[in-house]
């Protein structure tokens, strides 16, 4: 099989996996080497579903002894096959690097033979990448369930980013449709790389420089509507994960209906603006001090698709609102609809020099359509109270465009 | 009294530097080197000196520090219409506020060299992810670029560190200059005429081949969205991308 065709197998086999971040890392290029990271991160192309291409994301193989219901690559499945060599990877990676197509690898794998097999080849390319290429710039790889953990260990010292995806949210749709899978096995490797952080933190501040290991941290995915969970349950989860395993990133995954099985929802359209949702509960919950409970209480456990979480959550509590832009804390502007990080910090930091006025104040770039309904300005008031006019203006042009298509199909269904 | 200087950052702030030596309030206008003249302004022809824009320079960070520093180049290579005088007086501000030039920020004056600083910022960004090297014959990888803002500047130190170990030009054919690294120094040139006897290395081709192919294969049909990859990656840049160039006989 040519080179080629297996990109192109390959390459379809990955797409499935959202995670494109190549941010985190400071690596910094060596003599006579190739590459550096960017903390940032640096995106190096949009593929025509408007993703950004960042890293060579790639499967080694698409062979694998698993049969999970949900995934392209279960060993029941009808499909071509293939498997790219060690140096194959390195050389397209080196390749495409050089003519600045990629910011670096993303290399995960079907499982062959054992986890073990599979992750020794794995790292047979970090090595080759960093040892033999010199290559400093960023490697993201898969922690495969069930793999010894002194592997795991050599693994992470090579690449920037490790990550586990759990996929389920819960155990019984794993058990429905991830048979050979546990949770438990799932969550080992991941805790395993957060304990070797944890220690690698404390070595730190006993100033000693610790051997690097993943210092992009890890990062994992879920699955959104192959299985019943509420948005609260996948919330939690999230918070969960942020907290008790330090995660980086948690990415969802809207269903692709790419595979048919009697466990399996039947559903037209890959939930987009679900996922959507949860992404902006994910951002309120690790940059505006929100709480998983706080967004989705037990009596309301699913967004409202019409409105941005933010939003969403402001109007259920009305009572807190107006706030006055000049006296309002820092934390509680952050829960205003239509100010951000940005906005909110370039407030708190102009007010100190006076009063800001309503023409200062629209131009530190806050969303001024959305904010006049929860801020006065030097005591004025400029949106309107009544509650149903105020839902209908915060209303999202994509949420309303889903509301109408959403109403032509009801009743066909 | 009218400026004339050649265009250039360090011209610029010659400019500046006779303006205050001839007191600002004489001062009608600086202006770069093709500009019509005005009829009964009187000019000065100003020379640019490394010296004397290190000196100016340096001052203006000095006093104002790291950003505001960093606003009035990235400003500057916004290549705005009327931006020296809009640039005159974020200096002179500058130079009378000093730290308290951060407080003003929201003054239209300061505002306009803010937002054009910040598209310079947000080219240069794109452009380190989107400029494109392909190998040719002798073994240097070329790219090229026809950026809106002058980022030239801005994306060679990125990919001095990057590709160190290469030897590799980035050419902007709107602006005829090209960044190049011979694994030991960076330089800029002139470039007035564009080689047309540019002949890519052997594997060039197919490793774009594959790079179109995996870039096709990458999409996911059932969340085809056309609109969002244009609003990240504008139509100004598919021209130099090779992912972007449908080639006959590729599907």
């Amino acid at each position: 099989m040519e080179l080629e065709e297996k990109l192109a197998i390959l390459a379809d086999a990955a797409k499935y996996d959202v995670s494109c971040a190549s941010s985190g890392s400071k690596q910094r290029n060596t003599p006579g080497g190739t590459g550096n990271a960017s903390y940032a991160g640096i995106c190096h192309s949009w593929a025509a579903d408007g993703r950004c291409i960042s890293l060579l994301k790639i499967l080694m193989t698409n062979s694998c002894i698993y049969d999970c219901e949900y995934c392209v690559n279960r060993r029941s499945h009808d499909t071509k096959r293939a498997m790219l060599t060690v140096e194959e990877i390195v050389r397209v990676t080196m390749q495409f690097y050089r003519r600045n197509y990629i910011e670096g690898l993303f290399l995960s794998s079907g499982i062959v033979r054992s986890p073990d097999y599979t992750t020794e080849l794995l790292l047979c390319v970090a090595k080759t990448l960093r040892l033999r290429e010199r290559f400093n710039g960023y490697i993201h790889m898969k922690a495969i369930p069930g793999t010894d953990e002194r592997l795991l260990d050599e693994l992470g010292r090579h690449v920037d980013r490790m990550s586990v995806n759990m996929e389920l949210p819960s155990e019984p749709s794993l058990r429905l449709l991830a048979p050979q899978k546990t949770r438990k096995a799932i969550l080992s490797p991941m805790k395993f790389i957060h304990d070797r952080l944890e220690e690698q933190s404390e070595e730190r501040k006993q100033k000693r420089r610790p051997a690097p290991f993943v210092p992009a941290g890890q990062s994992t995915q879920l699955i959104v509507g192959a299985s019943g969970e509420s948005d609260r349950q996948i919330l939690r989860l999230t918070e969960g994960l942020y907290r008790a395993v330090g995660l980086k990133r948690v990415y969802y995954s809207a269903y692709v209906p790419v595979m048919r099985g009697k466990n399996l929802p039947v559903i037209v359209q890959p939930p987009l603006l679900r996922e959507n949702r949860l992404y902006q509960a994910d951002w309120l919950l690790r940059y505006y001090h929100f709480t998983a409970d706080e967004l989705l209480p037990e009596s309301a456990p699913d967004f409202d698709l019409a409105l941005d979480p933010k939003a969403f959550w402001a109007l259920q509590h009305r009572e807190l609102f107006p706030v006055e832009v000049n006296r309002a804390p820092y934390e509680l502007l952050l829960r205003v609809p239509g100010v951000g990080v940005a906005s909110a910090r370039r407030i708190a930091a102009l007010r100190r020099y006076g009063w800001l006025s309503l023409d200062s104040l629209r131009r530190v770039g806050l969303v001024w359509k959305r904010a006049r309904h929860f801020l006065t300005v030097r005591g004025k008031y400029y949106g309107w109270g009544d509650a149903e006019a105020l839902r209908n203006d915060l209303v999202s042009v994509r949420g309303q465009k889903a509301m109408e298509e959403m109403s032509l199909f009801e009743g066909e269904v | 009294m009218i400026y004339r200087y050649d265009g250039t950052f360090p011209g610029f702030l010659c400019a500046v530097y006779e303006a205050y030596h001839d007191g600002t309030s004489h001062t009608e206008g600086i202006c770069a080197g093709t500009a019509p003249a005005g009829l009964f302004s009187e000019e000065k022809e100003v020379a640019s000196r490394e010296e004397t824009a290190l000196r100016v320079g340096a001052a203006f960070y000095r006093n104002c520090g790291r950003a505001a520093s960093q606003w009035l180049y990235r400003a500057f290579l916004a290549e705005e219409e009327g931006r020296e005088d809009v640039l005159f007086t974020y200096v002179r501000e500058g130079f009378r506020l000093k730290r308290g030039l951060y407080a003003r920020r929201a003054e239209p004056w300061a505002w306009t060299v803010f937002q054009w600083a910040q598209k310079t910022g947000a080219e240069a960004g794109k452009l380190m992810g989107l400029v494109r090297f392909r190998e040719l014959a002798e073994g240097l990888l070329y790219a090229e670029i026809s950026p809106t803002h002058d980022v030239l500047p801005l994306l060679a130190p990125h990919f001095r560190k990057r590709l160190s170990g290469e030897a590799w030009a980035i050419h902007d054919v709107r602006r005829r200059r090209a960044a190049c690294w011979d694994r030991h120094t960076l330089f800029l040139a002139e470039v007035p005429e564009r080689a047309e006897d540019i002949r890519n290395s052997e594997s060039e081709e197919a490793l774009q081949r594959m790079w179109r192919t995996y870039y096709r294969h990458i999409a996911v049909t059932e969340r085809h969205n056309p609109d969002l990859r244009r609003s990240f990656m504008p139509q100004k840049y598919w021209r130099y991308l090779p992912e972007m160039q449908e080639r006959p006989g590729s599907r």
